[in-house]
């Protein structure tokens, strides 16, 4: 396929690579403007509705996620992004995460994202790097590897990060 | 590489029921305090629940009052499994952006 993912264990990132037949230019609209944003950004059945999105470094996107037809307001989903790097057409980085409906952040949900926009003749190629979060992330990912059980390690894990803490 | 199993995806399909496990993944949680994290009603949070472990995602234990949920190691017992369902999310994802630049495409030819 088109699509090349990286699954960097080492950085606890993510590394999404594909080719656009598209400009760089129409592919950044994609990413920055609200009116192309709500058409994919969405999983597969849900709409995104666009409250702001606030384009400079420490501006806010904030937006609702909710299936498309009949649903419970309680299944929808408000994400709160604040950007960083906003260097039109080749390089976007924002934090990603999830708010209540009030707008107030979930505590861990925000997720660094770096979006990178390349012309490569005639093509476009865009790299998305997402990063696990923190160091604590880090250090539970490691335990998840050498121990089994799942719940166990973050037991440790917890006990130790409570020690470290201390 | 382990792939994920095509009924722990479409549990995961949706966004509430990420979270949901996104937050297990800190260790086991009764339901009431999964609902108030997420900010969830606790129907809402029991119904994701029951999916999830249907899947077989996660299991609750009885515990005084409530139902405490934990993940279940078998589905996640790594990060791999759980690096894969991002992936998975983002592989929709671009396909999706790849499906809109062509009908943009398409608009802007037949505009001409």
């Amino acid at each position: 396929m088109s699509v090349q993912i990286t699954k960097d264990f080492d950085n606890n990132r993510l590394i999404v690579e594909r080719f656009y037949r598209a400009s760089a230019t129409v592919v950044w609209a994609c990413w920055t403007e609200a009116g192309h944003l709500r058409h994919w950004w969405g999983p597969h059945g849900w709409l995104v509705d666009v409250f702001e999105l606030d384009l400079r470094p420490g501006g806010l996107w904030r937006y609702r996620l909710r299936p498309d037809g009949q649903h419970d307001l309680e299944d929808e989903q408000w994400g709160r992004a604040v950007y960083r790097v906003v260097d039109e057409p080749r390089r976007l980085e924002f934090d990603d995460g999830f708010s209540d409906a009030a707008g107030n952040l979930i505590v861990g949900s925000s997720m660094p994202t770096a979006v990178r926009i390349d012309d490569q003749q005639g093509r476009t190629n865009v790299s998305i790097t997402v990063e696990f979060t923190g160091s604590d992330e880090l250090a539970r990912a490691e335990a998840i590897g050498m121990v089994e059980g799942f719940s166990d390690a973050l037991e440790r894990l917890d006990t130790l990060t409570t020690e470290m803490g201390e | 590489m382990s792939t994920v199993e095509l009924g722990v995806l479409t549990a995961l399909a949706e966004p509430n029921r990420m979270r949901i496990v996104e937050l297990l993944r800190d260790g086991p949680r009764p339901v009431g305090e999964i609902a108030e994290r997420l900010a969830l009603l606790q129907p809402q949070a029991s119904r994701h629940l029951r999916i999830l472990s249907e899947a077989g995602l996660v299991q609750a234990e009885r515990r005084a009052q409530s139902r405490v949920y934990h993940l279940l190691p078998e589905a996640f017992r790594s990060l791999e499994a759980w690096l894969n369902t991002f992936a998975e999310i983002w592989e929709e994802r671009t396909d999706r952006l790849d499906a809109y630049l062509s009908e943009l495409g398409a608009d802007e030819e037949s505009s001409e």
